[in-house]
């Protein structure tokens, strides 16, 4: 999201911000909103309708869908082909962010690299940003685990040879390939569904903390895009299934599946980095589309095992030394903390230049991280 | 090997595993149970309301994976911790039951969250009557 806001409206304010988001946002393990419960018929509406659920129920507003991938809302869901055991782990954990890498960023964007992008996508320098990476939660590992064991079997069935159980798997073609995409998409909306309502307490906690409405605010959706996810797309004339594991979608300028708004400049790219360094937001190109299916990188990846992110904080706060950096943090777990340091991750700076110039995606904008709040 | 290890903690490059030894197939689920709540939480000693859960499962040579995704699955649903297992393995089918505790956040300090136990580089093997078994889990 972007904001009206910039540096120095925030200047002083920072830590209660965060501490407000921190309260207002259920991130630990666990833990969920007390004013919030969803029967079983309401889980089903969520796995079909995603981001439209959330907004139909308050959460956010109807312009939004506009700027989320697919509109928030894969059509081929079918919550039907989702498991009781799935149900059961989605029903307390929907508007809740979970830990690991999962994150709520406020940042600044500190430098634009291309200015008529910057400008169709609402971005400015000294400008605050806020970034949400979440997902689908325990609902879509029960999925993804319920599949697996039925894969395991068609794999065998299809004579497919397997050199890890992990990447068991069926033809697309098949009964089974079909009732997984499916599963999976519901899931896919489940997240969105995740997304809109966490922005959504997100919007409040700005509101209350500023007394300020919405609109002068500025919160608005620059764009929320899937990072795990098998898509049924076309390119060079065939119809194919496009697996994005760990990259991101990157429809160039002219797709007509992009918002109207952007179809001059490219479809929003968004690659996180670590928490202490900066993330990015590139457009798309159509030399993805040439070369990478439309796909880009997602993130900056794992330099350091959590093992030795570890061993590498031994006798350190990271929350003090984040602090020293100009960054407030808080997170549910200190472990997550640690395991999360910087240094654990690739410099993203070096990684979207690489993609930059492989043309892949256009630099657009860096953003500096100014306060995270962590699972 | 330690004969009195029961379990190691292995690198992986972005989630995190595990090494389990048994000298029985029960003694390797229990001993499996505690390395995975090892990586989740940090249990409180003062327990005062315990619970019962019957546990049959059937599966082929990764019932082990599947027996740890069910426990994962009612920590996550009902906070269940998994503390005495009364088990009985056979080569598809685990059956008995687990005596725990439900979670408490003023008694139990969460380390952090596991997604699943993954069937990545899975393996289970036994060795002059040493059961030894390898797990990825996604965090």
């Amino acid at each position: 999201m972007r904001s009206s806001l910039s540096v120095k409206d925030i200047k002083g304010k920072l830590e209660q911000l965060i501490d407000s988001i921190f309260l207002n946002v259920p991130s630990g393990v666990g833990s969920r909103r007390k004013d919030f419960k969803l029967s079983k018929g309401d889980l089903r509406k969520v796995l079909e309708k995603g981001a439209l659920w959330a907004v139909e129920h308050g959460y956010g507003r109807k312009e939004d869908l506009e700027f989320i991938e697919d509109n928030g809302n894969i059509q081929f869901a079918s919550p039907d082909d989702v498991s009781d055991k799935a149900y059961e782990r989605g029903k307390d954990q929907l508007g809740t962010l979970g830990s690991g890498n999962h994150f709520i960023e406020i940042g600044y964007v500190q430098e634009i690299y291309h200015n008529e992008i910057a400008q169709t996508f609402g971005l400015y320098k000294d400008q605050i940003t806020i970034m949400i990476h979440t997902g689908s939660r325990g609902l879509g590992y029960q999925v993804c685990d319920d599949y697996i064991k039925e894969m395991m079997k068609t794999s065998e069935k299809y004579g497919i040879y397997l050199p890890d159980r992990q990447l068991c798997c069926a033809p697309l073609s098949s009964r089974e390939g079909d009732r997984y995409l499916s599963a999976m998409a519901a899931a896919a909306n489940y997240a969105f569904a995740n997304r809109q309502m966490i922005s959504h307490w997100v919007r409040e906690s700005f509101e209350r903390f500023f007394n300020m409405g919405l609109e002068k605010l500025g919160l608005n959706l620059v764009y929320d895009v899937c990072h795990n996810i098998a898509k049924i797309e076309w390119h060079k004339g065939k119809k194919l299934c496009v697996h994005r594991k760990g990259a991101t979608r990157a429809y160039p300028p002219g797709h007509k599946l992009l918002p109207e708004k952007y179809r001059k400049s490219g479809q929003p790219v968004l690659i996180p980095g670590d928490m202490g360094r900066a993330s990015y937001v590139l457009a798309g190109t159509e030399r993805a589309m040439e070369e990478t299916f439309g796909s880009t990188s997602h993130g900056a990846g794992r330099v350091m095992s959590r093992n030795e992110a570890i061993k590498a904080t031994k006798g350190r706060s990271v929350a003090q030394e984040m602090e020293s950096r100009g960054i407030i943090v808080r997170a549910a777990s200190k472990m997550t903390l640690v395991e999360e340091i910087p240094e654990a991750y690739k410099d993203v700076s070096k990684v979207v230049q690489v993609v930059h110039n492989a043309g892949i995606s256009c630099l657009v904008a860096k953003i500096i991280p100014l306060g995270v709040v962590k699972g | 090997m330690d004969i009195n290890e029961r379990y190691k903690i292995i690198d992986h490059e972005a989630d995190v595993g595990f090494e389990v030894y048994g000298e029985s197939l029960e003694g390797l689920y229990k001993n499996a149970t505690e390395a995975l709540f090892s990586l989740i939480l940090e249990r409180g000693t003062d327990v005062p309301s315990e619970k019962g859960k019957r546990i049959d499962l059937k599966d082929g040579e990764t019932l082990l994976v599947s027996f740890l995704n069910e426990l994962l699955y009612m920590w996550e649903t009902e906070g269940f911790i998994p503390r005495e297992l009364s088990l009985k393995v056979k080569e598809n089918q685990v059956t008995g039951s687990i005596i725990g505790a439900i979670f408490d956040p003023t008694r139990d300090n969460i380390i952090r969250e596991v997604k699943a136990v993954t069937y990545h580089t899975f393996s289970l093997t036994c060795e002059n009557g040493i059961y030894r078994a390898k797990i990825i889990v996604d965090i």
